[in-house]
Order: C-alpha cells, then sequence, then structure tokens
C-alpha cells in the first residue's frame, strides 16, 4: 500500500516538475495536420481549438503518411468513437495501422508530434487507451483534459517517457498552451 | 394485410382455446387456458 | 350440462373481468396528452399535413408553428421520438408553452411518435404515465415505449429491412421511427410516419433541426451531440461553450454506413443540418432497480450509485441522479447554444428564439414551473 503511495506522489511530482519545465521547451512549428487517433469527433473540437488560437492547421480525420509531407508538426487527436469509426467505414485494426503509419511517417521526417486528449472519461477505458498509449508514446507534448487524466494514465506516461503534459480542467482551457507551444516568441 | 391474418390466427386460437376450455375437466387447466386467452382477446379486439 | 361445464364458464367469467381491467388502464393510454401553447403560437397543424396517408391514424400528431414575421432560418425540433424517453417530450412541451420568436421560424413536433405513446414495452415495468405540478397545478403526461405500438404495426419481421438502403436491423427496430428514415410513402407505418416528417422538413426548407433523445447511464453517446457532417463546425463551437458553463458533452459524428436515423437520412435528403441529443436517463438502463415513477422523476438509483464509483464501470450517473428537470434542462441549454452556433456560422440566415428557459432555472425551479 505504501509502495503505491510512494509512486504516486513520485508521478505526480515528476509530472509537475515536466510540467514546469518542459512546456516551454519544446516548441512546435506550424503548419500543423490534426488527425485522430480512433477516429472521434473530437478532431473538430481541436480544430476549432486551433483556429481560436490562431494556428496554422489543418484536420484531415484519416490522414495518411502522404499528407504529413506538407506539415511541421503532427497534432494527434486520440479516442476511440465506434460512431466515427463507421462514419469512416473502417474497422478498429485498420485505423490502428493508419496511426501507427502515419506516426511513422512523422518519427521519419523528424517531425514533432502534439498530443490533444480533450474528450475526458468517454475516451479513456479499453477501446480508447491503445489509440491512447500509442499516441501518447511518440509525443513530444501533451495537452489533456483533467476528466481524461483521473488515474494519471498520460501523466504516468509523461513521466516515464520525459514529455512535457500540460493537463487542463476545461476543453477550452487548451487554447492557451496550445497556442504557447506552437507560437514562436 | 399480413396484419389482419396475423389476427385471423389469433382469433383462431382463441376459438379453440375455448372450445378446449369447455372439455377439460380439471380445473387447473381450464384456469391455464383463461389466463392465454387474455392477452390473445386483447389483440384480437386491438387494445393491447 | 356437467360441473366442468359450470367451472369453464366462471373462468371465462373471471377472465372476462380481468380483461375489462386491463383493457381499462392500456385504453387510458390513449387519451392525448394536453398542451397550452404559448400565445406565441401563430399556427398549429398536423403531421398528416405534409403525408395524407397518416390522417386519421395514431401515426398522426400535432405540430405547432412560431413565425415571427421576420425572414431567417428555420428551425426544427422533435421531442417522443422515443416515447419513454421523457426528456425529449417534456423539453419540446417546454418550448412550445414558452418561447417566442424575434427572427425566422420555430416548428416544434413534442410527441413525433404518436403510436408509441400509447403503450409501455412489455416486461420493462416501465410507468404509463408521470405527474408533474405546473404553475396551474398537477399535469399527467403519458410516458410510452421505445417503438411504436404492435396494435399499429403487427408482426415484427424477423429482420428488419430498412428501406431504401436495404440494411438489416433486429425485427423490433421495424416500429423504430429513428430507423425509418427517409420514410417511404407506400410502405410500413412507420415507413409512413418517417416520410411525413422527412416531407415537413422538406416542404417547410427547414435549415436546422433537433431530435431529442434519452438514454441508459452506460450506453457510449451519453450527454453527446451527434451530428451529420455538416454540422460538425457547429456542434463543435456549441460543444465549447456548453463546457464553459460546465455542461460536459462529447461530440460524435453519424456514421455514414448506418441507416434511418435522423442525423445521417435528415442531412442525406435534404438542406437541413441535424443535431440529435442524448441524456442520461437511469430508468432506462439494464443495472437499475425499482422501476417506477420516482426513478423517472428523480433520476435516482442505488444501484447506480454504487456503480457510479467504481472504476472499472463507465456510466454518465450524476451523485444525486439524474432527475427530469435536469435532463430537460439541459436539453433547452444545447438547443440555446447549438442555434447560437449556428447563427454565428449562417449570419445572413439566423433564428431568434427568445424565452428559452435557462439551464439552472430548470433545475432549480423544476420543470414544471415552466409549463402552464
Amino acid at each position: 500500500m505504501k509502495f503505491f503511495r510512494y509512486l504516486t506522489l513520485v508521478i505526480a511530482l515528476g509530472t509537475s516538475v515536466t510540467m514546469l519545465f518542459s512546456q516551454s521547451k519544446e516548441k512546435f512549428e506550424q503548419p500543423i495536420l490534426i488527425t485522430s487517433a480512433g477516429q472521434s469527433a473530437d478532431v473538430t473540437l481541436a480544430a476549432s481549438l486551433c483556429k481560436k488560437a490562431g494556428l496554422n492547421a489543418r484536420a484531415i480525420n484519416r490522414a495518411t503518411a502522404a499528407d504529413v509531407k506538407d506539415a511541421k508538426t503532427l497534432m494527434i487527436v486520440p479516442g476511440f468513437s465506434s460512431k466515427g469509426l463507421g462514419a469512416a467505414g473502417i474497422s478498429r485494426e485498420q485505423e490502428m495501422d493508419r496511426v501507427k503509419e502515419v506516426i511513422a511517417a512523422a518519427v521519419k521526417q523528424k517531425m514533432k508530434i502534439f498530443v490533444l486528449h480533450i474528450g475526458g472519461k468517454p475516451r479513456r477505458g479499453v477501446q480508447s487507451d491503445d489509440f491512447n498509449k500509442v499516441c501518447a508514446e511518440a509525443s513530444q507534448a501533451m495537452i489533456v483534459v483533467k476528466a481524461g487524466n483521473e488515474d494519471n494514465f498520460f501523466s504516468a506516461i509523461a513521466a516515464s517517457k520525459k514529455i512535457g503534459i500540460t493537463v487542463v480542467e476545461k476543453i477550452a482551457e487548451a487554447i492557451k498552451p496550445l497556442e504557447a507551444a506552437c507560437t514562436k516568441n | 394485410m399480413i396484419f389482419y391474418l396475423y389476427i385471423l390466427i389469433a382469433a383462431i386460437t382463441a376459438a379453440i382455446i375455448v372450445a378446449e376450455l369447455f372439455r377439460e375437466k380439471s380445473w387447473r387447466h381450464q384456469l391455464a387456458m383463461v389466463i392465454i386467452l387474455i392477452p390473445l382477446v386483447l389483440r384480437i379486439f386491438h387494445i393491447k | 350440462m356437467q360441473r366442468h361445464h359450470y367451472t369453464a364458464l366462471a373462468f371465462l367469467f373471471l377472465g372476462v373481468i380481468v380483461s375489462a381491467i386491463a383493457s381499462r388502464d392500456f385504453l387510458s393510454m390513449r387519451a392525448p396528452d394536453v398542451l397550452y401553447p404559448s400565445r406565441f403560437v401563430t399556427k398549429t397543424g398536423m403531421l398528416s399535413g405534409y403525408c395524407p396517408d397518416i390522417h386519421g391514424t395514431y401515426g398522426d400528431t400535432p405540430v405547432y408553428y412560431f413565425e415571427s414575421g421576420q425572414p431567417g432560418a428555420t428551425i426544427l425540433l422533435l421531442g417522443g421520438t422515443h416515447p419513454n424517453e421523457s426528456a425529449g417530450f417534456i423539453a419540446a412541451a417546454v418550448l412550445v408553452e414558452n418561447v417566442r420568436l424575434a427572427k425566422g421560424r420555430l416548428i416544434v413536433v413534442p410527441q413525433a411518435c404518436a403510436s408509441g405513446f400509447t403503450a409501455t414495452d412489455p416486461l420493462e415495468a416501465s410507468p404509463m404515465s408521470f405527474t408533474l405540478t405546473t404553475r396551474s397545478g398537477e399535469r399527467v403526461f403519458r410516458s410510452g415505449a421505445r417503438g411504436g405500438n404492435p396494435i399499429h404495426q403487427w408482426p415484427d419481421p424477423l429482420v428488419y429491412r430498412h428501406y431504401p438502403s436495404g440494411q438489416q436491423l433486429s425485427g423490433m427496430e421495424s416500429r423504430n421511427l429513428n430507423r425509418s428514415y427517409p420514410g417511404n410513402p407506400n410502405g410500413t407505418f412507420m415507413e409512413k410516419n418517417g416520410h411525413a416528417l422527412l416531407q415537413l422538413i422538406k416542404t417547410e426548407k427547414v435549415d436546422i433541426a433537433f431530435d431529442l433523445h434519452e438514454a441508459a447511464p452506460e450506453v457510449m453517446i451519453i450527454n453527446a451531440i451527434i451530428t451529420h457532417e455538416k454540422g460538425s463546425d457547429i456542434a463543435a463551437t456549441a460543444v465549447l461553450n456548453l463546457e464553459l458553463e460546465d455542461l460536459k458533452y462529447s461530440l460524435e459524428l453519424s456514421p455514414k454506413n448506418f441507416h434511418g436515423l435522423s442525423h445521417r437520412e435528415w442531412g442525406d435528403s435534404a438542406s437541413v443540418i441535424p443535431f440529435l441529443m442524448e441524456t442520461s436517463n437511469p430508468i432506462q438502463g439494464r443495472l437499475r432497480g425499482a422501476t417506477n415513477v420516482n426513478l423517472l422523476l428523480n433520476g435516482k438509483d442505488k444501484f447506480y450509485s454504487i456503480a457510479s464509483q467504481l472504476t472499472n464501470v463507465r456510466i454518465t450517473y450524476e451523485p444525486d441522479g439524474e432527475p427530469l428537470s435536469l435532463r430537460v434542462g439541459r436539453h433547452l441549454q444545447g438547443f440555446r447554444r447549438l442555434i447560437e452556433s449556428y447563427n454565428e456560422q449562417h449570419p445572413d440566415n439566423t433564428a431568434i428564439v427568445e424565452n428559452i428557459p435557462e439551464y439552472h432555472s430548470v433545475i432549480e425551479r423544476g420543470v414544471g414551473n415552466f409549463l402552464k
């Protein structure tokens, strides 16, 4: 029991430290390519946030490796949606293959990857977490809405992989850190 | 069309049950028959 | 006559009495709910005006029109697509009895599936009606079944083939209005009902349409706004604005290959931008305990309370339950924000609906206070 308490404390401390230091360290260049991982409609919300933040971003729900070429930052919005997969007419496995392919293309191009998890609890759980994990581990920074990180899922990945993470209470609060991360000083 | 065919089937089934009710000697079986009859009657008269 | 003939007659007589008592209850659900339209309702019509075939049937239902006299967008709102999802019907009733139009038009169909209000679903123990204390005293409203009454469309096929896509669904979905679109003027009772509603949308040149629903707390799309792809930007802005008021919604896109639903077929068949909203209603859930009017109105269930505290169960259930006032309040607030968002993105064709009760007022004062 004590071990878990210490572990939580270490993760929380680690998260705070990375939040303080890594947020300002990483800069993400524009144009940004926004894509989904799990086909939730949160991509539309992400595009709306980028628009409000005044960023040059383009959303392609089912972006492929070819789409990555025109962008300088890949923003992934993870979260499973059965309706979204239905809308796209693809299976979960096909979607996972596409996500891995896009990430590989971005890594090959030495492009930075940004994760924006804004769906909260509905975008967590068995169906979503595979996508969340793959994307979070490949990223250099994350913005996560608190309701989706109550069990420190993203914080733990951030701490272990030394990734900058910003946890916000509400989706709309993601605008400022997004602006800060993607705008050149 | 199929709706009225099904109503006819329900009506015939109900009629058979009523006929059997008067042939049946065990009151327990008679009671069971009446219980079966109720939903059929309600459907035949478009009540439920 | 023998002895068993007398017992047969006695049991038959007993059967007649039981049938009569049951019939009285069942037939009581055919008495229509009475709404008291706001003085700003400019016209009241019937759905059969758009499909004469349903005239005089239980598919026909009242349609309320609010016309501002100022050119602008036309809004349609449906309640009671699924009559057991009471918040949709009551939210529509609140609009009919309260709002006024400053610009554009609003059309409200509070009981889109009128047939479903005349029966409850078998084996669910659902209450047939509930009472709300309103400004004028107590008023009774019906709570019906998810689909149409089997009396009006029987038997259910083993497999329901959606018209015209041919998509196959469970047979009982043949009576589900929200699987019937775009409908068929020569089809089944429910297909005609769906056709009539789509004709309304086309004839009235509806720009933005709402279909109000509820679902069990364990359903994935609770507190969601589901829209056709052409409504995604409007919905995204509304979701962000609602979140600023601490009303969390998830945004879901209508699957292109799932046919028969309002958010898919309305958008595909007409120029309208459709939205479907869901709230969390424990009386529809599988985990629920005692199923009664209290649960319908207060939305409080001890088994959902326990489930909500488990980390490995994903449900949407507020610690104080999901009362009808909260569910209606969410629908009204979602309606308001989506219209605002539509207006923002279509400045040349706006609609202004005034006097929509505020979410917090509905919760604090109770939904009954917004009904005459």
